[in-house]
This record gives structure tokens, sequence and C-alpha cells, in this order.
């Protein structure tokens, strides 16, 4: 017992830098978005259009985000896994390279890809005499989400899918099953806690991106610029305070989920 | 295995996706290294841009550097024993709530 005692107090910096740095700002921030007239800002949310567009728009991106990325990383991570040839360790290498960059560098990338002087725009100039600018949109925001997140989804659908027992697709296949119903009765289903632990995770990353969003344009209308917005611009600390805690709340149900599934989070930054 | 057609297409989509991810980090190296952005890459290569950079920014760069070791350091003093005691502590079996 006194042994354990002594583990106890192991704890202590944790508890002081975590009650220092994460339950008193918490405090705060709960008292602050309550100081004005009660939670109006909370009201205000649920009913002024720009806040709900806001919340809407940044909930659908990141919805759509996670489903075309774990699209994309359910085949190519699948591929990759089941198939060895020359080259192969030079193509994951260059999938999970994204891994290491800080979301207004992938900003940047969108811009390099799809700006006014990106690769894209010179396609369309040179295919229909027009540049095609995508990046200073949502779909530019779209592009870089994806970015950082196929990596990460990529990598945890390879490590689950390298654990898949082969016997169940041998068995399958000797029954007469065809490579679409495999795939869907024999692999999906055993990679589905994985999709789910990497889907969420890249779910509350997409929610809460900062950087990728502040380097593309100011004005786009998601959750952490409106944030961004609220509390710089307009001074509006409670409303910008109220809308912090309904995105660390729903990053905060999606890491629980994930967590739930098991799955070890790769912590990303946006 | 025969290599069928499936694996073809599998292998075009895999190869678009990493060019995805590599071809803006490219562009971004030799955009840094061209003379002139807007007219490409022939007009020659040059370290003028990394140069000015450096002149212009080697104190933010420092400064972000100096931030990310006292970081790193603090959160080693503060998981290390944190991890410890959750290892072999009394209350090892419990979760405890992750520390960001």
């Amino acid at each position: 017992m006194k042994k354990n005692r002594q583990y106890i107090l192991l704890m202590i910096p944790a508890l002081v830098v975590s009650l220092a740095f994460f339950l008193l700002p918490m405090a705060k921030l709960v008292w602050l978005s309550f100081a004005k007239q009660h939670g109006i800002s909370y009201w205000y949310i649920l009913t002024k259009p720009m806040y709900l567009r806001s919340l809407w728009s940044t909930f659908w991106l990141s919805a759509v985000v996670t489903l075309a990325s774990l699209i994309i990383a359910t085949i190519v991570g699948l591929f990759l896994t089941r198939h060895d040839f020359k080259g192969k360790s030079i193509l994951v290498a260059m999938l999970s390279f994204p891994l290491v960059f800080p979301g207004v560098v992938i900003g940047f990338f969108v811009i390099m890809l799809a700006g006014r002087q990106g690769l894209l725009a010179e396609l369309g100039l040179a295919l229909t005499g027009e540049r095609w600018t995508l990046a200073y949109s949502i779909s530019g925001l779209f592009i870089g989400y994806l970015y950082f997140s196929i990596p990460r989804v990529v990598l945890t659908v390879m490590g689950a899918a390298e654990k898949l027992d082969n016997n169940l697709i041998e068995a399958g296949r000797s029954l007469g099953a065809n490579r679409w119903q495999l795939l869907r009765d024999v692999t999906l289903p055993a990679l589905t806690p994985g999709l789910i632990s990497s889907g969420s995770i890249c779910f509350a990353t997409s929610m809460g991106a900062f950087g990728t969003a502040f380097t593309l344009a100011t004005n786009l209308n998601v959750l952490p610029m409106t944030i961004y917005t609220e509390f710089t611009l307009n001074a509006n600390f409670a409303m910008a305070a109220a809308l912090s805690l309904i995105l660390g709340f729903i990053t905060w149900v999606c890491l629980s989920i994930a967590r739930r599934q098991g799955g070890s989070s790769l912590g990303m930054g946006g | 295995m025969k290599k069928g057609m499936f694996f073809y297409l599998q292998l075009a989509f895999t190869l678009l996706i990493c060019a995805f991810l590599i071809v803006p980090v490219f562009m971004s190296i030799t955009a840094g290294l061209t003379n002139n952005y807007f007219v490409g890459i022939r007009s020659g290569l040059t370290f003028r841009w990394v140069e000015q950079v450096w002149g212009m920014y080697s104190n933010t760069i420092w400064l972000t550097m100096k931030i990310a070791l006292v970081t790193t350091l603090v959160n080693l003093c503060v998981g290390v024993p944190c991890a410890l005691c959750l290892l072999f502590g009394a209350h090892s079996k419990q979760s405890i709530g992750h520390f960001r």
C-alpha cells in the first residue's frame, strides 16, 4: 500500500499542469460563456442563421472529408497491404510523409495546387483558357483537410488490414464469393473498428482545424474561423467562449468514440 | 497471384493519391528555389529567397525552436512520472482522462 502511495506522488506534476492549463481555462470559458445575460450566446447560436450556418457548414465539410478519406484510404490501404511489388515501400513512405506538416503549410500546399498561380490554374488555362481556382473557397478547405486526413486513415487501415485473418478470405473464396461479396461481407466488417476510430479522429480534426482555413481565406465561415472573428474582431467573448465549448464538446465526443473502438489516436494539428 | 485489371486500377488510384500528396511538396521546394516563381523554373535556380528568409526571420525560427524544446521538456517532466504512476500505481486499472 505504501508503495502505491509513492506512485501517487508521481501524478502531482501532471495534476498541477492539467489544473493550471486545462481545468482553470475551461472553467473560465464556461463562466465567460454564461456571463453575458445568462448564456444568451447559446440561444443565439441556435437561432441566428450566421452561427447556425457556420456550425452546419463545418459539420458537413468534416463529414464529407471523413467519408472521402475513408473511401480513398480503404482502397489504397487494402491495395498496399495485399500486394507486394517493387517500389511499394516508396509509395508507403510518400503516403506517410505529409503526417509531419502543420495546418498552415498544408494551406500553402493547397494554394500551390489550386491557387491563382497553381497547378490546376495552369491546367485550366491550357485546356479551357480560364484559370481554375478552388483554393480560396470551401473546396480549397476540402482539399486541404483531405490532404492531412488521408495519410492518417491510410496508416490505420493498413494496420487493421495486416491483422486481417486471411483464412476468412480463403474460406469465403472457396465458398464461391466473388470480389465484391468478399469485400462487403468479410473485409469491411473486419476493418470497421479501425475505420470508425480513424474516421472520428479525422472528423474531429476537420472540425477544429484552424491553420489551413486561416491560410486560405479569413472569410471562410467555418467554426474555428467564426470563433476567431468573434473573439478578435467583434470582441464578443461570450459568443467565442460558447462556440469554443461546443467545438470542444464535439471533438471530445469524437475522440471518445475513437478511444472506445480501441484505436490508437494519431494526434493531429490542423 | 495473377495481376489482373483490378490490380492496375488500384495501382493507378494509389499513384494518383500519392501524387496528390507529394506534388505540392515538390512544387513548394522548387518555388522556394526558383528565381521568379511567376516565370517558372526557366528563370533559373537561386538560394536568394532562402537567404532572405534566414535574414528576416531567423529570430522567429529560433523562437519557435526554443518554444518547441521547452514544451518537449515540460511534457517529458510531467508525462513520464504520470505514465509511471498509471502503469504501476494503485489505480492502474482505472482510466484517467488523457491530458493534452
